[in-house]
């Protein structure tokens, strides 16, 4: 899996794309370790390129999303292909996350978010 | 119609686990007219990933060791069967409660998935090993 992270208005936005998996996910976890250390931390993860992802993914995202929220940030998902958009919904976690269609989106969300 | 199984051997480890969905992924694409070949193919190999994944993790966990994987694609009715043998720690699969799915889990989802994502899913312990059984519906 390839990923690559840029910062938008002060968004960390992490870009993957290939295999998400049990291989990868450390080095996500790794990465949102890095990002959430700086609170209240923003993120966007774009799966746009990611054709693939299991459950060790899944809980690599859940738990950065729960990071952020612990410091009051945020973390968005975007651009789902339609099988991992599949298990999402399979696992209901498209209700846990904030999911957007296209990644400039989900960042002016969260650079126009008021963090409370 | 039915076609010889397909045999691997991978060492027990995350980063080879990838071998086994490219093996899946090149044996269903020479299956013609399956309903949704693309999800079929995807939910095959996420429940093989999952199970995979399950026996790295809790059958060898510190331990090396390796996984015999058996595939193959029968007829009447057209389905797959996978078959994972792993010389590991013997596994409950009873013992894993279903995900409370209103709730937000970091972990857990893996045999939910694979049950869902499946038409049978099996486990039994052998002498030469533990043996998991996977088993598809292919709808044409």
């Amino acid at each position: 899996m390839q990923q690559v992270s840029r910062s938008i208005n002060d968004v960390a936005v992490l870009e993957l794309s290939g295999r998400f998996d049990s291989h990868a996910a450390p080095a996500v976890s790794a990465w949102m370790d890095s990002v959430t250390g700086r609170q209240p931390a923003r993120v966007v993860v774009n799966l746009s390129g990611v054709h693939f992802i299991d459950s060790a993914a899944l809980s690599a995202l859940v738990s950065g999303m729960k990071r952020c929220r612990t410091g009051k940030g945020e973390l968005y998902l975007c651009c789902l292909q339609q099988p991992v958009r599949i298990i999402f919904e399979l696992t209901r976690l498209n209700r846990a996350f904030t999911i957007f269609d296209e990644e400039a989106i989900a960042v002016a969300m969260l650079t126009d978010r008021t963090i409370s | 119609m039915s076609y010889a199984p397909v045999e691997l051997s991978i060492p027990a480890e995350h980063r080879y686990l990838n071998i086994i969905a490219a093996c899946i992924g090149d044996l269903l694409a020479r299956e013609e007219g399956l309903v949704e070949p693309a999800i079929t193919t995807y939910n095959i190999q996420l429940a093989v990933q999952e199970i995979s994944a399950n026996i790295v993790d809790h059958a060898y966990g510190a331990a090396s060791g390796r996984i015999a994987i058996t595939m193959q694609v029968l007829c009447q009715p057209h389905r797959m069967v996978i078959q994972l043998l792993d010389t590991g720690v013997a596994f409950n699969p009873a013992s894993v409660a279903t995900p409370d799915l209103d709730e937000i889990h970091e972990g857990g989802y893996g045999l939910f998935l694979a049950r869902s994502l499946l038409d049978d899913l099996s486990y039994n312990t052998r002498p030469d090993g533990n043996i998991w059984r996977l088993t598809k519906r292919l709808d044409v």
